[in-house]
C-alpha cells in the first residue's frame, strides 16, 4: 500500500516537478498568511489549563484585581535639588504616556502624620506596648524584664520585628519623595494600562520609559534606570526572545556545517531544506488555530521540529545517493521513497505519537507542546513524503544531487561480548545511581520568566522600594462585613495553626479598622502615650529609642481613625478593586520563603482549604499558579512518561510486527533513557516543570535511530557490521542534527529552556551511543547474517 | 572606671535604705533612709570590690528591713483572682525568690557619692521619702513608700525616676497571663530565676 502511494507520487513527480513545486508554494500561502498571527505569551497563567482554579478565578477576578506590575524609574545624584528637578521633569513626561495608567512618586505624608501611630495594626502597637515596658524595667535597677524571650526568635518573629521596624520607619520618616534614606536614589513608580495582559504594549511603554529615563540622564547627568517588576517581565521575555534568536543561529549554522561535512556538498543544502521548510511554515501556520499563542516551552518548537524533520530529508537523500551508484534515477527514487520512507513515515509517526501523548497533560505548557510538536512532525512528514520526489528530481536534473561515492564494504569488527555486558552493566549501574540522587527542582527562582536586575538597578531599587514584593495571594471581598469576616477566618486559622503557611495579611482594615480594632487602638496608644511618660525616659541612652519615644510623646493622638474617604489613593489602589465595583482586596503574604515549591503548595493547599465567607471570591496570584503548575507537573510526569512510552512501543509493534524486534527497538530507547537519567543523578542536574517535558519528547525522538537500524538490518538479513557501516554517518548526522535545535538552549540565560536544552542533549547523545553501540554490538552478539549480504 | 549608669546609683541608694532601717527601729522612715545611706555607704567605701560575702552582709540587710512579702503579695494578689490558692502561693513563693536573687545580682555593681533627703510625708501607717542620689554630675529621683508593721517601718516598695517597680511587674505579667498559662508562666519564672542564679555563680567563681 504504502509502496503503491509513492510509487505514485514518484512517478507523478518525474512528469512535472515544477507542477509540483508550484503546488507546494501555493499552499505555502495560507500559512504565511497565519504566522504573521504567532505571538509568544510568557504568563505562567498561560501554563494552567483554561478550567483551573487559578485560571478561572484570575479570569473572573482579572478586572477587580490589578496584576499588571509596575515600573520604577530610578534616578540617582548627590545634587539634590538637581535630583528632585529630574524627578519632575521625567514624571512630567511619563505622564503624558498613553501606555501609562497612573504614577506615583510622593508620599502622602499629611495623612501618614496625621494616623501614623492609629496606622499600625493593635497586634504591632501591643509589641511597642511591651518594648517600652521592657525598657522601663531595664531602666529600673531592681525591675527584672519578664517579657524578653530568651530561646531564639523565630523565622516568623524576625519578620514580624522587620515590619514592625519597617513600618515605624516608614511612618515615622516619611519623606515627600520615593527616596533612599541619604535622599541620592529618588523612584517613580509607573502603572501600566494593560501589563502583563499584553506584552506588545508593555514592551511599547518599556521602550518609551527607557528613552526617558536616557534622555533624562543626559541631560541632568545623573545615573537614571528602569526597575520594578515589569520591567523584570520585559528583561525576561527579551531573554526568552535573545536566546531563541541565538539558539536558531547556532542551529542554522551548525546545521548547514554538519549538512555540507555529512554529504561532503553544499549544492544538496536546498534538496535537503526545501520540503522541511514547507513542513515548518504550515506548523507554523497551524498554532493560531491550535493553541492561540506560543508559551515559553513551546516557543523553540520551530528549532526542535527543524532538527527532528532535518533527519528524514537527510535519511532519504543519504539513501537515493546510495541507490544512484546501482540502478536508474527513476527506480533510485522509488527504491528510496518505499524502503526508507516507510523508515521515515515509522519514526516520524512514531515521535508525533510521543507528542501527542503529551496532548493529554493538565499542563497547557506540556499539552501545547504536544501538540504543536505532533503536529509539526505531521506537517513536516506529509511535506517530505509528498513533495520530497520532485524537489530530488529537479535536484537531479540541475546537478544538485550526485551519486555518493562507494564505501569500503569490509565487515565492522566489533568488540568481545564482555564489552557489552560491561556496558549494559554500567548504564545498568548509572541507572541506578541516578534514580537515587536524581531529584526535583522546587525553587521557582531557579525556573522563573523573571529575570532579575542587574545588581546595581536592584540595590538603588530596594533602597527606594524596600519593600515591593507582590502579595502571594489576594482575595475579594463584596463588602466590608464580608471583609471583617473573612479577617476574622484568617486570624482564627493563623492563630490556631502555628505552624501556618499564611504569614502577613493586609487590607484596608490595617489602615480604616473595624470599632472593635479602632477601640483597641485607641487603647493600646493611650496606654503607650502614659508609659511614655515619666523621667525614667531621659536615661535611655539609644538614639533610635529616644527618637521612637520622642515620636510618641510629640505626636497628636487624632480624635478619630482615618475613614475610607481620607484614604490616600496610594493605598486605595492595593486594597480596593480597580472597576468600580468599590470591593475590597485582601492580600496574603507567605510566612515562609514562597519561591520554594513546596512551601507554594503548601500555602495554596492551606488557602484552598479554608472556609471563606460566601461573598468572598479567590484567592488569585502568582504563588497559586506556580504551585498549581508544579502540582500538575508532579501528578502527571511519571504518566505521561509511561503513557508515552507505552504508545511508542505499541506504534512499534504494530509497524513490525514482531515482538522480538519491538524489544529490540526499544533496547537503545530504554537503555538511552536509563543512562540519561544516571548521568543527571551523578552531575546533580534536577527535573524541574520545563525539562520534564524533554522525557516523553525523548521517547519519540530516540526511536529514530533504533527504527532506521533494524528495518536496515532486516533488509540486510541481519549482517549487522554491514547495516552499521551503512547508518553510522547518517544516524551520527542525523542526532547531531537534532541535537542542534537543543543544543543553543543550553546557551540560553533562561534557566527553564537552559534546563530543556541540557537534558536532551544529554538524552540525544545517550540513546546514539546505545543505539549505534550498545543494540549493534548485542545484534552481533545474538545473531548470524542469513545469508551474505547481497553483491552491489 | 566604669561608666556611671542610673541604675547603680539607684540600686545602691535602695540597697543602703533597705539596710540600715532594720537596725534603727523604731526610727522615722526618713532617719531609716538617711542612716542606712550612711552605713551602706560606709560597706562601699570600705570596699572597692564588693565580694560575695558583703554581698550576703548587704543581702541580708536588706531582707530583715524590707518587706519582701509585701512586695510580691502586691504584685501577685491581682492575678490572683484567677488562680487556686495553691497556684497564687506558689506564684508568690517564686516571685519573692526572684525578687531576691534580682537584689543580689545587682548588689555590687553600683555606687553613688551623695543624697539629698527631699521629703518625708506620713499618712496613717504608710510613709514616702523622697530623694535625689547623685554621681559626679549626673542623679536619679528616689521615692521609698514604707508600711509601718510590727513596730518597724519597712519599704514595701520604690519609685525611682517615676517608674513604680511593683506597677512595672504587674504590667508584665498582666502581659505574660495574657499569653500564657499558669505553668508557663512559672516556668518561665524559674527560668530566669536560674539564669540569675547561674549569672551570680559565675560571677563569685570569676572573683574567687
Amino acid at each position: 500500500m504504502f509502496k503503491k502511494i509513492t510509487d505514485f507520487i514518484c512517478e507523478k513527480s518525474y512528469r512535472q516537478p515544477g507542477l509540483w513545486m508550484l503546488i507546494a508554494l501555493i499552499l505555502c500561502i495560507p500559512a504565511i498568511y497565519q504566522i504573521q498571527q504567532v505571538k509568544l505569551n510568557t504568563n505562567p497563567l498561560r501554563l494552567l489549563p483554561k478550567n483551573s482554579r487559578s485560571a478561572v478565578l484570575s479570569r473572573e477576578l482579572e478586572s477587580m484585581v490589578e496584576e499588571k506590575g509596575f515600573f520604577y524609574v530610578l534616578l540617582q545624584s548627590p545634587d539634590k535639588e538637581k535630583l528632585i528637578e529630574a524627578l519632575n521633569t521625567a514624571a512630567q513626561q511619563i505622564v503624558k504616556i498613553p501606555e501609562a495608567k497612573s504614577i506615583t512618586f510622593r508620599y502622602p505624608v499629611d495623612f501618614f502624620k496625621k494616623y501614623r501611630f492609629l496606622l499600625i495594626p493593635s497586634e504591632y502597637l501591643n509589641k511597642i506596648l511591651e518594648t517600652l515596658i521592657r525598657w522601663e524595667a531595664e531602666v529600673s535597677p531592681l525591675g527584672l524584664d519578664l517579657l524578653g524571650e530568651e530561646q531564639e526568635e523565630t523565622q516568623r518573629e524576625i519578620e514580624n520585628k522587620k515590619y514592625v521596624d519597617q513600618i515605624m520607619e516608614l511612618y515615622g520618616n516619611l519623606p515627600l519623595y520615593h527616596q533612599s534614606k541619604d535622599g541620592q536614589v529618588m523612584g517613580i513608580t509607573i502603572f501600566p494600562e494593560k501589563g502583563l495582559k499584553d506584552m506588545a504594549e508593555t514592551r511599547k511603554l518599556f521602550s518609551k520609559l527607557k528613552k526617558i529615563t536616557q534622555d533624562i540622564s543626559f541631560k541632568y547627568n545623573i545615573w537614571a534606570d528602569l526597575g520594578g517588576s515589569l520591567s523584570r517581565w520585559v528583561n525576561g521575555y527579551n531573554t526568552v526572545i535573545s536566546d531563541l534568536k541565538r539558539s536558531g543561529m547556532i542551529f542554522f549554522a551548525g546545521i548547514l556545517l554538519i549538512l555540507i561535512i555529512g554529504f561532503r556538498s553544499f549544492r544538496v543544502i536546498p534538496v535537503l531544506l526545501f520540503p522541511l521548510i514547507l513542513g515548518l511554515l504550515w506548523a507554523l501556520g497551524s498554532i493560531p488555530i491550535l493553541v492561540g499563542d506560543l508559551n515559553i516551552i513551546t516557543s523553540f518548537f520551530l528549532v526542535v521540529s527543524f532538527g527532528l524533520g532535518i533527519d528524514f530529508s537527510i535519511h532519504l537523500l543519504k539513501r537515493f545517493q546510495k541507490e544512484l551508484n546501482h540502478q536508474p534515477m527513476q527506480k533510485a527514487l522509488k527504491i528510496t521513497m518505499s524502503k526508507t520512507g516507510k523508515s521515515v513515515l515509522i519514526s516520524g509517526i512514531t515521535t508525533a505519537v510521543a507528542f501527542f501523548i503529551l496532548a493529554w497533560s493538565d499542563f497547557r505548557g506540556v499539552s501545547e507542546f504536544g501538540v504543536v510538536g505532533g503536529t509539526a512532525m505531521i506537517m513536516i512528514l506529509l511535506a517530505i513524503l509528498i513533495f520530497m520526489p520532485a524537489t530530488i528530481i529537479l535536484g537531479f536534473k540541475i546537478r544538485l544531487i550526485k551519486p555518493s561515492l562507494p564505501k569500503n564494504k569490509k565487515n565492522k569488527r566489533f568488540p568481545p561480548s564482555l564489552f557489552f555486558i560491561v556496558f549494559l552493566a554500567l548504564i545498568l549501574v548509572a541507572f541506578i545511581l541516578g534514580s537515587l540522587m536524581i531529584k526535583f527542582d522546587y525553587n521557582f527562582s531557579n525556573l522563573g520568566g523573571k529575570i532579575s536586575e542587574s545588581p546595581e538597578i536592584k540595590n538603588k531599587q530596594d533602597k527606594v522600594y524596600p519593600t515591593s514584593l507582590p502579595p502571594a495571594a489576594v482575595y475579594v471581598a463584596d463588602n466590608l462585613k464580608t471583609l471583617d469576616k473573612l479577617l476574622q477566618t484568617l486570624n482564627r486559622h493563623k492563630t490556631s495553626d502555628p505552624d501556618t503557611n499564611i504569614g502577613w495579611v493586609r487590607s484596608v482594615r490595617n489602615f480604616c479598622p473595624d470599632e472593635q480594632e479602632t477601640l483597641l487602638r485607641f487603647k493600646i496608644i493611650n496606654e503607650i502615650k502614659e508609659q511614655v511618660q515619666g523621667r525614667w525616659l531621659r536615661r535611655l541612652e539609644d538614639p533610635d529609642r529616644k527618637k521612637l519615644i520622642e515620636d510618641l510623646q510629640h505626636w497628636q493622638l487624632p480624635g478619630k481613625q482615618a475613614g475610607l474617604t481620607e484614604l490616600p489613593d496610594v493605598i486605595k489602589r492595593n486594597f480596593i478593586t480597580s472597576d468600580d465595583s468599590g470591593k475590597f482586596l485582601v492580600a496574603i503574604y507567605t510566612a515562609e520563603d514562597r519561591t520554594h515549591g513546596k512551601n507554594a503548595i503548601a500555602f495554596t493547599q492551606e488557602l484552598s482549604e479554608l472556609e471563606v465567607p460566601d461573598q468572598v471570591q479567590g484567592p488569585v496570584g502568582e504563588v497559586a499558579v506556580l504551585a498549581e503548575i508544579l502540582l500538575l507537573v508532579i501528578s502527571e510526569g511519571p504518566w505521561l512518561v509511561l503513557i508515552a512510552f507505552v504508545g511508542v512501543l505499541l506504534l512499534i509493534f504494530i509497524a513490525q510486527r514482531s515482538f522480538i524486534h519491538t524489544i529490540w527497538l526499544a533496547l537503545p530507547l530504554i537503555s538511552g533513557l536509563a543512562l540519561t537519567i544516571g548521568i543527571m543523578g551523578v552531575f546533580g542536574i534536577k527535573i524541574n516543570f520545563y525539562n520534564i517535558v524533554v522525557f516523553p519528547a525523548l521517547l519519540g525522538m530516540g526511536v529514530d535511530d533504533g527504527v532506521h537500524f533494524i528495518r536496515r538490518w532486516k533488509e540486510k538479513n541481519q549482517h549487522t557490521g554491514e547495516t552499521w557501516s551503512d547508518l553510522f554517518g547518517v544516524l551520527t548526522i542525523t542526532t547531531i542534527t537534532t541535537m542542534l535545535g537543543y543544543a543553543g538552549l543550553t546557551l540560553a540565560h533562561h534557566p527553564g529552556l537552559n534546563s530543556i536544552g541540557v537534558l536532551a542533549c544529554i538524552g540525544l547523545s545517550s540513546i546514539w551511543v546505545t543505539s549505534l553501540f550498545l543494540l549493534p554490538g548485542l545484534l552481533h552478539l545474538f545473531y548470524k547474517p542469513k545469508i551474505d549480504p547481497p553483491v552491489k | 572606671m566604669a561608666r556611671f549608669s542610673f541604675n547603680r546609683l539607684f540600686t545602691w541608694g535602695v540597697l543602703i535604705s533597705l539596710g540600715t532601717a532594720f537596725s534603727l527601729s523604731p526610727q522615722s522612715p526618713l532617719e531609716i533612709i538617711k542612716t542606712s545611706n550612711q552605713q551602706v555607704l560606709e560597706i562601699y567605701n570600705a570596699n572597692e570590690k564588693i565580694d560575695h560575702a558583703l554581698k550576703n552582709e548587704i543581702i541580708q540587710i536588706i531582707e530583715s528591713v524590707t518587706d519582701l512579702d509585701e512586695i510580691s503579695n502586691r504584685t501577685t494578689s491581682s492575678f490572683c483572682c484567677n488562680l487556686s490558692s495553691e497556684q497564687c502561693a506558689e506564684f508568690n513563693q517564686v516571685f519573692k525568690q526572684l525578687l531576691r536573687a534580682s537584689s543580689m545580682s545587682k548588689v555590687g555593681r553600683y555606687r553613688a557619692d551623695r543624697f539629698e533627703y527631699l521629703e518625708e510625708k506620713i499618712e496613717g501607717n504608710k510613709a514616702l521619702v523622697k530623694t535625689t542620689a547623685y554621681y559626679e554630675d549626673e542623679y536619679l529621683t528616689l521615692d521609698y513608700l514604707l508600711e509601718y508593721k510590727n513596730n518597724k517601718w519597712k519599704i514595701i516598695n520604690y519609685v525611682t525616676d517615676d517608674v513604680d517597680t511593683i506597677r512595672n511587674y504587674r504590667k508584665q505579667f498582666i502581659r505574660l497571663f495574657a499569653k500564657y498559662t499558669f505553668s508557663e508562666v512559672i516556668a518561665r519564672l524559674n527560668k530566669k530565676l536560674l539564669s540569675l542564679e547561674e549569672e551570680e555563680n559565675t560571677l563569685n567563681l570569676d572573683n574567687s
